[in-house]
């Protein structure tokens, strides 16, 4: 309700300007027709309202401007605000101005003109003569006329017996000269206009009027008095008072009063004349003020159309505007990205048909987004799918566009190559490989392979080192394949990679403990019997013989016996090799068991020099302590025998935790001084027989990654930049 | 075209000339005085005598010899003195017309048809300032009133044409303004 009467009253202040203009422009015509009537003496009637109707006039100019100041202040404020609309408002309240003004402009020129020039011929010298000579005619005729009857009475007065004596005879004689030619009445008065005696050609006729003091004092002082006076019909009749002659000194003084009628088509057409007169002498009077008047009423109705038409073209231009002003707004508001905004429906017109075609295109436009919407939100979610699938691989995935540059590379490609995440993104592969240059031969094949055409491939290469290890050999299985244009708009190609350096390792561990078992059962069982028969010579011909040859059979069956000893713990070493691993995994502290194996290498070799840095536990580690144990001793032998004999051994023995992949791992790091692992041994470093040391039977580093791979970790060997080797391995924690 | 132009320029050098009259007065030599009220009660009406000292101006003068006709009105209210609430309110009207054929001055009262005639404008003027008048009231509980009285001559029945320069004009500034003549009834 309240709003209702709010917008009642917003109604009322936008209309009232335009009512008041009307009202005041209608007041102001009205001013004009009355102008147009200046009855000569008659004002009155609508002339009463004249000052009003101008105040009124006024008031309305002043609501008026002030209404257009408001809408053209609020116009300005709109302007320069760049409010949407304003500067068309603008612009047609100009444009509606220049096509309005010059024609009122005109109009009222003209008007003007003609006005004055109208005024001005109601004037005319002939008829201003002319009217003056009837007047001056009918003047002449009255004072003939006067004259005519000023003697009558002077004739009947002397006439005329002394009233003193007898009145009634006085009476008798007025009588007899009564005539309806005139007089009509006759009359004696005493000097003060007391009446003596009269007589009326109308019986009925009231008493004779008492003359004016003016006729009266006149006709004392003169001794006559005729004029002739208007009566209340508009009609004129003869006044003649004559001084009646005395008899006596001494005696009252009376006078004669006699009326006489003028004919009335005399009187009308005198009548006539003077009003005529009187009209003109009117209108010549007020010329100038006509003409002012006018012309301001004139102005007054010129500035209140030109403000009415300022006020129209404000408005209608407001009228016209707002919708579009609504359609601008709505647009930028659309083209911020808010499709809920909806321009209320207008007029049925060509705006309103464009309000509603706007209105369609927004619900067009957010459906089309809605929709929009749904796909995005299903392709992510495909797109999340696809890279939680690919994230759950473990191969390397790179998909990789024409120009070679990645496009997607899933977490195991980067983890594989031990590169750091988003490492290959936007990139060429050959770009990435001056930054990593073991990905050269990766990215030569790709190159090559690609440059082949669409075919699916399949190759093995050897990375030498990756993101985790410059020493570590990475054996890689890499297929390629085409992406056609039916699986892909933009084309490429997807490099699918495994890393097959454990498979490798493995199968070649495979082999090699196959050989080992079988060099182990083969050479294994003779070694028995070849010690037995030995010592059986020693022993039959060792008294027989003489000293020296003795002595040679001693050294000959000590040389067989030592050599058949070294034969077997070879093949022990074979057979431990060999072995299926039978794992016992239990909860082992590393550091409590590094501590143990350290205090029997110190009780044993004095030259050996441990420095520990080790985590306590740690926690989560499940292994076979005999193994692990096989293990540190492989390492800290391997360390200890580099060095030369009687020089100090450093061993370093390191221990932490680290995550990798969201996986804990334990690492441990066993190094020393020495002259570091041959380039063989790190290029190979795994396989059985290949020995560096006189006396070793070259299986040490093959059973450490035999133990370690069977407790599921990894060990990676390297030379430090410093001097000596360096033994990683890593073991995961629970 | 000129003349148009011209009489443009005219009209509003008049309009200005009009709205700047008003400043300067002309030495005085006419205008309306109310000089002395004498108040009688009557049967449910007052007697009212007033004497006046009326002179019209050059410019009224004037318009009355071309045809205009002038109108004096004689205002007149009663009041309760006590709460000022009125009692009786009045106006005579006297318009005094120029008959150019016979030279003479008409005056008439009110809207009636009397008319009396005059060779000169001071008889007509000498008629209204002294002026015996019958004011109806009613009949009128005893205590004090007071008679309010203002003559002026009616600009507002002016022709149109005169009634803008009129509103602006001292020569036209005919008015005693009001003048307060206590009386008492009596029981």
């Amino acid at each position: 309700m309240a709003f209702q009467s709010k917008r009642v009253g917003r109604l009322i202040l936008k209309l009232l300007p335009v009512v008041v203009a009307l009202v005041a422009l209608f007041a102001s015509l009205i001013l004009v027709s009355n102008v147009q009537q200046p009855a000569p003496g008659e004002a009155g009637g609508a002339g009463q309202s004249y000052a009003r109707v101008l105040v009124l006039t006024v008031f309305a100019l002043l609501v008026v401007v002030a209404g257009i100041l408001h809408r053209v202040i609020l116009l300005a404020r709109n302007v320069r605000a760049q409010a949407p609309g304003a500067l068309l408002s603008a612009r047609w309240v100009r444009n509606f101005l220049l096509l309005s003004l010059p024609p009122a402009l005109i109009v009222y020129f003209f008007s003007a003109y003609f006005l004055t020039r109208t005024i001005d011929s109601w004037f005319d010298v002939g008829v201003e003569s002319a009217l003056a000579d009837s007047l001056t005619l009918g003047q002449k005729f009255l004072e003939n006329r006067t004259m005519e009857v000023r003697n009558q009475v002077r004739r009947l007065g002397r006439e005329i017996d002394n009233p003193d004596d007898d009145a009634e005879a006085v009476r008798r004689t007025l009588l007899r000269h009564v005539s309806t030619a005139g007089p009509l009445e006759l009359s004696v008065l005493t000097t003060d206009g007391r009446l003596v005696a009269s007589a009326n050609i109308n019986m009925l006729a009231d008493l004779p009027e008492r003359p004016g003091d003016y006729a009266l004092s006149q006709a004392l002082e003169q001794g006559e008095y005729a004029a002739a006076e208007p009566v209340a019909d508009g009609m004129l009749r003869i006044r003649v008072i004559q001084r009646l002659p005395s008899g006596l000194p001494g005696a009252r003084g009376y006078l004669l009063q006699a009326i006489y009628p003028l004919p009335e088509s005399i009187t009308a057409l005198t009548d006539k004349i003077q009003r005529e007169y009187r009209r003109y002498q009117n209108i010549s009077y007020l010329r100038t003020a006509l003409k002012q008047s006018f012309i301001l009423i004139l102005s007054l109705v010129l500035l209140l159309t030109i403000l009415l038409a300022i006020l129209a073209a404000l408005n209608v231009a407001r009228r016209m505007v707002t919708p579009i002003s609504k359609l601008a707004l709505a647009t930028r508001k659309v083209a911020a990205g808010d499709l809920t905004h909806e321009v209320p429906a207008g007029d049925r017109d060509e705006l309103g048909f464009l309000v509603q075609s706007f209105n369609e295109m927004t619900e067009a436009l957010t459906a089309a987004s809605e929709e929009a919407e749904r796909s995005r939100a299903a392709l992510q979610s495909q797109r999340e799918y696809l890279e939680t699938v690919l994230g759950s691989l473990t191969a390397g995935v790179l998909t990789l566009d024409n120009q070679q540059r990645v496009v997607t590379a899933n977490t195991a490609a980067e983890e594989i190559l031990g590169l750091p995440a988003g490492f290959f993104t936007g990139y060429g592969l050959s770009e990435r490989a001056e930054t990593e240059p073991f990905l050269l031969p990766l990215a030569e094949l790709i190159d090559r392979q690609m440059g082949r055409g669409p075919a699916e491939w399949q190759r093995e290469i050897r990375l030498q080192g990756s993101g985790h290890d410059s020493q570590q050999t990475l054996i890689l299985l890499v297929r390629g394949s085409h992406l056609g244009k039916k699986t892909s708009a933009q084309g490429g190609t997807v490099i699918v990679f495994d890393d097959v350096t454990m498979l490798n390792q493995a199968q070649r561990e495979a082999a090699w403990a196959e050989v080992a078992r079988r060099l182990a059962h083969e050479v294994k069982n003779p070694l028995t019997p070849i010690r037995l028969a030995a010592e059986r010579l020693r022993m039959k011909l060792m008294d027989k013989l003489d000293t020296n040859d003795g002595n040679m059979l001693e050294r000959a069956t000590g040389t067989i016996v030592a050599q058949v000893e070294a034969l077997r713990s070879l093949v022990d070493a074979f057979g431990d090799y060999a072995r299926d691993p039978q794992l016992q995994r239990a909860p082992l502290a590393l550091d409590d068991l590094v501590r143990d194996v350290v205090a029997l290498y110190q009780h044993k070799d004095q030259r050996v020099q441990f420095h520990l840095e080790l985590v306590s536990g740690p926690s989560g580690l499940a292994a076979d302590g005999g193994q692990i144990r096989q293990l540190l001793h492989n390492l800290i032998a391997n360390s200890s025998a580099a060095v030369a004999q009687g020089e100090q051994a450093e061993v370093y023995i390191r221990t932490q935790v680290i995550t990798r992949a969201g996986q804990q791992w334990l690492q441990m790091e066993i190094s020393d001084r020495g002259p570091g692992y041959p380039q063989t041994v790190l290029e190979k470093p795994f396989e059985p027989h290949v020995t560096f040391e006189s006396g070793s039977s070259g299986l040490g580093l093959a059973i450490c990654g035999k133990i370690v791979a069977d407790h599921d970790g990894r060990i990676a060997l390297s030379n430090l930049p410093s001097g000596g080797a360096s033994t990683m391995v890593s073991l995961p924690l629970d | 075209m000129r003349y148009c132009v011209n009489s443009v320029k005219a009209g509003f050098f008049c309009l200005a000339a009009m709205l700047t009259a008003g400043c300067g007065q002309e030495a005085i030599g006419y205008g309306f005085v109310i000089k002395d009220v004498s108040i009688s009660p009557g049967y449910q009406a007052l007697n009212i005598r007033l004497q006046q000292d009326l002179d019209l101006s050059r410019e009224a003068r004037k318009a009355l010899q071309h045809g205009v006709t002038l109108t004096i009105s004689l205002d007149m209210e009663v009041r309760n003195d006590n709460n000022m609430i009125m009692v009786r309110r009045d106006t005579r009207r006297f318009h005094i017309r120029y008959l150019p054929l016979s030279e003479r001055y008409q005056l008439r009262e009110g809207e009636t048809e009397k008319l009396r005639v005059f060779t000169r404008l001071r008889h007509v003027l000498a008629v209204i300032d002294d002026l015996s008048v019958q004011l109806s009231t009613g009949p009128l509980l005893p205590g004090g009133y007071e008679l309010r009285t203002r003559i002026r001559l009616d600009e507002g029945l002016l022709p149109a044409p005169m009634q803008l320069p009129a509103l602006f004009s001292s020569q036209w500034r005919h008015d005693s303004e009001w003048s307060v003549w206590p009386f008492k009834v009596s029981a």
